[in-house]
Order: C-alpha cells, then sequence, then structure tokens
C-alpha cells in the first residue's frame, strides 16, 4: 500500500473528484462502515436540500477519510436518481469544491492552480490556450468566448476568470461516468445503498409536497407580482446567472415587499457562484439602507422591463407600484 | 412507327457525372472508415444517409456504380458511422467546420438576384468572408497553424473550412460559442463596460486588448481619427463629439471611453457593434460549426445544383482561387439547351446570358450549370416542358 501524507489526505477529501483522491481511493483499502455509508447519506440530502455548504478547514486522518470514502458512495447513491436530482448533486458538488477553494483562503488562485494542474487543465500564469479554455468553458455571460481577452491562441483570464473556467472543469469531472451502472457497484455495498436511495426518495417527495404548499402561501401572501420581477425569480430558480443590477433589484423589491432576509437569500442559492456569505452581506446591506427597487426605466435601460407589462401599465413608475394599482384597479371595477 | 426516347435532364446530368467519376478518383476525407456519408439525387441534396466504407477504393466503386448528385460526410468520427439512431453511432470526435454562404452575407445583389444565383461581387465577399476567419480568428486568435487548416469551394455558393488537428472534442456548447465568436454575436455592453463604484466610473475595453474587446476599440479609434463616425451609421451630433474632443481617440484607446460624454452607451455600443459586425465578422452559418452529427458536402466532388467540382484549394493561394474557371471539370463540347429564364453568369471567362425562352448551344460546363440550376432543359425536351406547364 502506498503511502500518503495527511496534507494529501486532506486534499483528496476536500477535492474529491481530483486524480489525487481517485489515486489514494484505489490503492488503500477503506472500510466502508455504517458510519461511512450514512454520512454518504447526509452528504447527498445536503447536496439535494441544503443551501449551507460545509467547508472542510481542518480535521484528523479519520474525517478526512469519512470524507473522502463518502465521496464515490454519494455517487453510488445518486445514480439510482434521475437527470434532474443527479445535475442537483453535480452543482451542489461543484459549489461545495469552490467554496472550498475561495473560504477564507486569500491565496485561492494557488488552490485552484493545483485543483487545475491536477485535472490535467495546463496553463501559463492565467493563461490557458482557447482550447483548454473552450472545453471548460463557464457556461456564464461573463465566460463567453466573445469577451474574452484572446491573443495568439491564448485565453487571458483574471483571476475570477480563471477560477469559473476550473469551477467548470470539475462540473465536467464530476459530471463524467455518472450514472455509474447497478452492476459496477461493489455487491457488498449494494443492499445498503438501495435502502438509503429508498430513504432519499421519500425525503424528496416529502419535501415537493411542502414546497407545493408554500408555494400556494407565498402567492397568497405577496400577491401580484411584478412580471419583471417574476421573470428574474424564474431565471433565478432556474440557476441562471444573473448580472448584478438584476440581484439588485429583485432582492430590494422583495424585501419592500415585506419577505424575510432569509427567504431573499435563498432566491439566489440557486444561481451559480452563489456564495451565502456574500449573498447575505449584500442582502442585509440592501435591507438595512432601505433601498426602493429600481424604477421601471431603469429597468428598461437594463434590458429586465417587460414590454406586455409596460404597455398595460403606461403610467407605472415603479415594479413596487405594479401590486397596487393591480388592486386598485380591482378596487374600482367592484365599486362599478 | 417507333416513338422517339427522348433523354431526361436528370439522365442526362447522371451520365456525365458516371463518366467523371469512372475516370477520376476521389479523395475521401481523412480517417474515411470513422465517417458517415449521405447521399442525394436529382430531387433532394441528402435522399439517403448512414453509409460508410472502409477506405477510399469502397467509395470510388460506390461512386462509379451509383453516380450520387450529392456527396456530402460527417464532420464527425464515429465508431459505428453507419448504425441508426445516431446515439449508436458512438461519436467520438469532430471536425471544426465553418461553412460561408454567399446568399447569406446580406449583399444588395443578392436582393436583385435572389438567393439561389451568385455573381463575382458576393462570391468576393464570400471569399473575404473565408480569409478573415483563416485569418483573424483561426489564425490570429486561435493560434491554428495555418498547415492545420484546409480550405475547398462549396461547389456553389461560398467556401468550407475545415480544422481537424484542434478543437476536436469540443461539445455543441463550445461549438456554438465559436460560432458566436466569428460572427460577433452576443457582443453586450455589460460584458464590455466593468463600473467601479467607488470612483463612480466605469471602465471599457482598451486598444491592447485582444480578441472583440480590443477589435471593437481599433474600431472605433480608426473611425474617429479618420473622421468617419458617420459613415457608420453615427448622426452628426454624436460624431461631432467625439471630433470636438482633441485627446478623444486616445483617452478610448485607454479604456475611458466615458471622456466624450453619450447620453445612451448603451445604444451607442449596440450601433458600434452592428457596424463592426458587417465589417468584420465571419458570416459563418452557425449549425455547420455547433451541429457535431452534420453532413457536409465532400470535397473534391461534383455538386449537383452546378456541375462544379468542390474543389480542395491550397490555402496559400484562395485570396488568387478563381471559382469561375479552376472548379470546371466538364468539356467545351457544344450541348442545345432551351433556357425559361437566367440570369447572366460567368463561367471560365465567358460571360453567358441573360436569357429568357431562348434555345441555344452553350459549351457542356455551362449547359450543365444551367440544367442543373434547374432553369433549363434539353433543347430536345422543350416541347414537353411546354406541354406541362400548359
Amino acid at each position: 500500500m502506498e503511502k500518503f501524507s495527511l496534507e494529501e489526505l486532506k486534499f483528496a477529501a476536500r477535492f474529491p473528484f481530483t486524480k489525487t483522491a481517485k489515486k489514494i481511493l484505489s490503492s488503500t483499502s477503506f472500510q466502508v462502515t455504517y458510519e461511512k455509508m450514512q454520512f454518504a447519506k447526509k452528504r447527498v440530502l445536503e447536496d439535494l436540500f441544503s443551501s449551507n455548504v460545509s467547508v472542510l478547514i481542518t480535521g484528523d486522518q479519520q474525517l478526512y477519510e469519512k470524507y473522502l470514502v463518502s465521496y464515490p458512495l454519494s455517487r453510488m447513491i445518486i445514480s439510482f436518481f434521475d437527470s434532474q436530482v443527479r445535475s442537483k448533486f453535480v452543482f451542489a458538488e461543484t459549489k461545495k469544491a469552490i467554496v472550498n477553494i475561495t473560504a477564507d483562503n486569500p491565496n485561492f488562485i494557488d488552490e485552484a492552480k493545483r485543483i487545475a494542474s491536477d485535472l490535467g487543465i495546463v496553463y501559463d500564469g492565467l493563461n490557458v490556450s482557447v482550447e483548454t479554455y473552450l472545453e471548460n468553458i463557464p457556461k456564464t455571460p461573463e465566460g463567453r468566448l466573445g469577451v474574452q481577452n484572446i491573443k495568439n491562441g491564448k485565453v487571458l483570464l483574471n483571476e475570477n476568470g480563471f477560477l469559473s473556467m476550473v469551477g467548470e472543469a470539475i462540473k465536467n469531472n464530476i459530471e463524467a461516468g455518472l450514472p455509474i451502472h447497478q452492476d459496477s457497484i461493489p455487491k457488498d455495498v449494494l443492499p445498503e445503498i438501495q435502502n438509503i436511495v429508498k430513504e432519499i426518495e421519500t425525503e424528496i417527495n416529502l419535501r415537493k409536497e411542502q414546497k407545493e404548499k408554500s408555494a400556494i402561501y407565498f402567492a397568497k401572501t405577496t400577491g401580484e407580482i411584478a412580471p419583471c420581477m417574476a421573470k428574474i425569480l424564474e431565471r433565478a430558480r432556474n440557476g441562471e446567472n444573473l448580472s448584478h443590477f438584476a440581484r439588485v433589484a429583485i432582492a430590494s423589491y422583495l424585501l419592500k415587499r415585506g419577505k424575510p432576509i432569509e427567504d431573499v437569500i435563498e432566491v439566489f442559492s440557486a444561481t451559480p457562484n452563489y456564495n451565502e456569505k456574500i449573498a447575505r452581506y449584500q442582502v442585509e446591506f440592501i435591507a438595512k439602507k432601505g433601498y426602493n427597487p429600481p424604477s421601471c426605466q431603469a429597468m428598461e435601460s437594463y434590458g429586465l422591463c417587460i414590454q406586455e407589462c409596460r404597455l398595460a401599465n403606461p403610467k407605472l413608475k415603479n415594479p413596487l407600484g405594479y401590486g397596487s394599482s393591480f388592486v386598485a384597479k380591482k378596487r374600482r371595477s367592484r365599486r362599478i | 412507327m417507333d416513338q422517339e426516347v427522348k433523354i431526361t435532364e436528370e439522365a442526362f446530368i447522371t451520365e456525365r457525372f458516371r463518366k467523371y467519376y469512372s475516370s477520376h478518383w476521389t479523395k475521401g476525407p481523412s480517417q474515411i472508415h470513422t465517417r458517415e456519408f449521405g447521399f442525394g439525387g436529382w430531387e433532394k441534396k441528402i435522399e439517403s444517409r448512414h453509409y460508410s466504407f472502409a477506405n477510399e477504393k469502397e467509395l470510388n466503386a460506390f461512386l462509379a456504380r451509383n453516380t450520387p448528385l450529392f456527396i456530402s460526410y460527417s464532420e464527425a468520427h464515429y465508431n459505428y458511422p453507419a448504425a441508426r439512431p445516431i446515439e449508436k453511432k458512438e461519436w467520438i470526435s469532430g471536425d471544426l467546420v465553418f461553412d460561408i454562404d454567399a446568399n447569406e452575407l446580406g449583399m444588395p445583389c443578392t436582393e436583385k438576384h435572389g438567393k439561389n444565383w451568385v455573381c463575382e461581387k458576393c462570391m468576393d465577399r464570400a471569399k473575404e468572408c473565408a480569409l478573415r476567419v483563416i485569418d483573424d480568428f483561426l489564425v490570429n486568435d486561435f493560434g491554428v497553424p495555418k498547415e492545420e487548416i484546409e480550405v475547398n469551394f462549396s461547389g456553389n455558393r461560398g467556401y468550407h473550412i475545415h480544422v481537424k488537428t484542434r478543437f476536436t472534442s469540443l461539445k455543441t456548447y463550445a461549438r456554438k460559442e465559436i460560432a458566436d465568436y466569428v460572427n460577433a454575436n452576443g457582443l453586450d455592453y455589460d460584458l464590455f463596460f466593468v463600473q467601479d463604484p467607488m470612483r463612480k466610473r466605469t471602465f471599457g475595453p482598451k486598444i491592447t486588448d485582444g480578441g472583440w474587446k480590443g477589435r471593437i476599440t481599433q474600431f472605433l479609434v480608426k473611425h474617429i481619427k479618420e473622421r468617419t463616425l458617420e459613415n457608420i451609421g453615427f448622426t452628426k451630433k454624436i460624431a461631432q463629439k467625439f471630433y470636438l474632443r482633441f485627446d478623444a481617440a486616445e483617452q478610448i484607446a485607454a479604456g475611458n471611453w466615458e471622456a466624450v460624454y453619450v447620453s445612451d452607451r448603451r445604444k451607442f455600443f449596440s450601433q458600434l457593434v452592428d457596424a463592426i459586425k458587417k465589417e468584420q465578422s465571419g458570416f459563418v452559418d452557425e449549425g455547420v460549426t455547433f451541429d457535431t452529427s452534420k453532413l457536409i458536402r465532400m470535397p473534391d466532388s461534383l455538386h449537383g445544383e452546378t456541375g462544379l467540382l468542390a474543389q480542395r484549394i491550397d490555402i496559400k493561394r484562395l485570396d488568387k482561387y478563381d471559382w469561375t474557371k479552376e472548379p470546371i471539370v466538364f468539356s467545351e463540347s457544344p450541348v442545345k439547351i432551351y433556357v425559361k429564364k437566367a440570369n447572366s453568369f460567368l463561367l471560365n471567362g465567358t460571360s453567358f446570358g441573360p436569357y429568357e425562352d431562348k434555345t441555344i448551344e452553350l459549351p457542356e460546363y455551362a449547359a450543365i450549370y444551367l440544367l442543373c440550376k434547374k432553369v433549363a432543359v434539353l433543347a430536345e425536351n422543350k416541347d414537353s416542358l411546354l406541354e406541362t406547364k400548359e
């Protein structure tokens, strides 16, 4: 058995999709205990349902092993679910990796470079070849090839751009090989994995019911929502990247309509590069300052205004007024 | 009395194509055994697909025996190119391909002669675009050595560019990004300008930047220096603002686009992008670049809509390539045809037409060109054509 340092084990535990992690896993016979199985279940549940990301900063050999082994086990578990659930898992694991790179780490770029090297990405400073960039191109507006600084076959990235590219490479790596075919799952762990799958299925169904109920509650309590804001909400829920302006607009709008801060933060949880700490800081800042949402004119100039709404409500000055004019209209029609 | 047997145009063309394929060796695409082939006839460009050949010999035997009028092959390499449906082919990799069509360049002449016809003007522009895709985007931006790029005349309306050594593992999303890059799509203001709320300033692209950032800045600076902003669609009022500021060009070159006040910056930038797009984008057919299961005309095969060869071109002499002469494979022997209506066209140094309701004798290659375009019939079939009309 090859020997690995604690530092290497820690790296593998934090980034279990890397070649280093695979090497440790394949050359060491870790015992799959009940505890490790349960930890894998916890990992999947956290990936599917929690907006919090657990960061592994320090620990002992046992903890690192638990983290490391739970990764292949969770991949086996998630392979029993449909592509939608699997992509949620991939997204959450990617986010976890990014947070592990960046959290409290002023030298995050060195960590990102270490992972890039491990994943076979060749770079020079922060520059990569156009081909490498395209193989790992971030699916965000900022990541588009047309806005990159490209010279002589190289994409000259800044730190954030480099991190986004590494994020995409991580995502591709986690995605690769999923779903694992049932025949490839070791027979000694298969029954326990199937049990866990059943438990997670029950949890998914339960959450679905709760979500439907809360959606009805949201509609009842908040009344009509301005179409431009509804559109931003929908985009956020679909995991699209929102511009800074759109984020400020939806946060200030929801806060002014009395939504609690926690609910507003939750809105951004599915967006790429979501960082709870940053989102919380910004939402709390907007709440503290009591900012009003941008005017309809500003929304229009940022391309966020919905044409139909503009035509139907020519006197509307601010999306906040949408609900009240709707209610007022209703009241007027009742009077008649 | 025996009834006279008339030869149809389809049979006439097929016979000419058969003679060509029987007497010429056609070079197939690289790694031919991994490619899917599709063939077309008189009615459709692709009538059947999912063919595969173990080697060039098999392909040439097939061409001489079956004489398709259109031959296409997959940009992709597959483990099982003849399998169907497509998932069973097992995609391995794919060439990066660009297709430039003269009728998609928004040229004024296209409006005059229609999309099914070409003239020297739109074909020259198509060649310009092909050269731009090669020199500006593939070589300068993407760093692809010229030796790794292949180019061929499409046989009809434009040029095809193939890169077979790099970018082959890219999936659809990344290929769409390349097509968008070459066509200058998605160049939005918000992605080019960074706001610094602390200093209440906006930083724009600089002249030293690479890619579209640098290209757009150079374009604006050039038009400020040459005082030609009006020529690219700006009003005199806006143009004057730039001309009056003595160091406008230098400021913008350094990324300080706010040096000149423009009330609607978004509109200004989008107008600028529209102008540069017309002048400097590649005008490629995006679907051909990003669709990894696409079939494309096989180089050095005959094109059933013109009778011209989809000829491979030595990239070093693309700028001198003469599509009106070099891809002609048929003879000067006269063929009598009846032309319903045809615009003028240039082939082999001779200008033909325009023709309308005319029986004429043309060199074989020119007659085949019109027959393939389906604007003429063999003279002996003129009556049957008129009968059909009646």
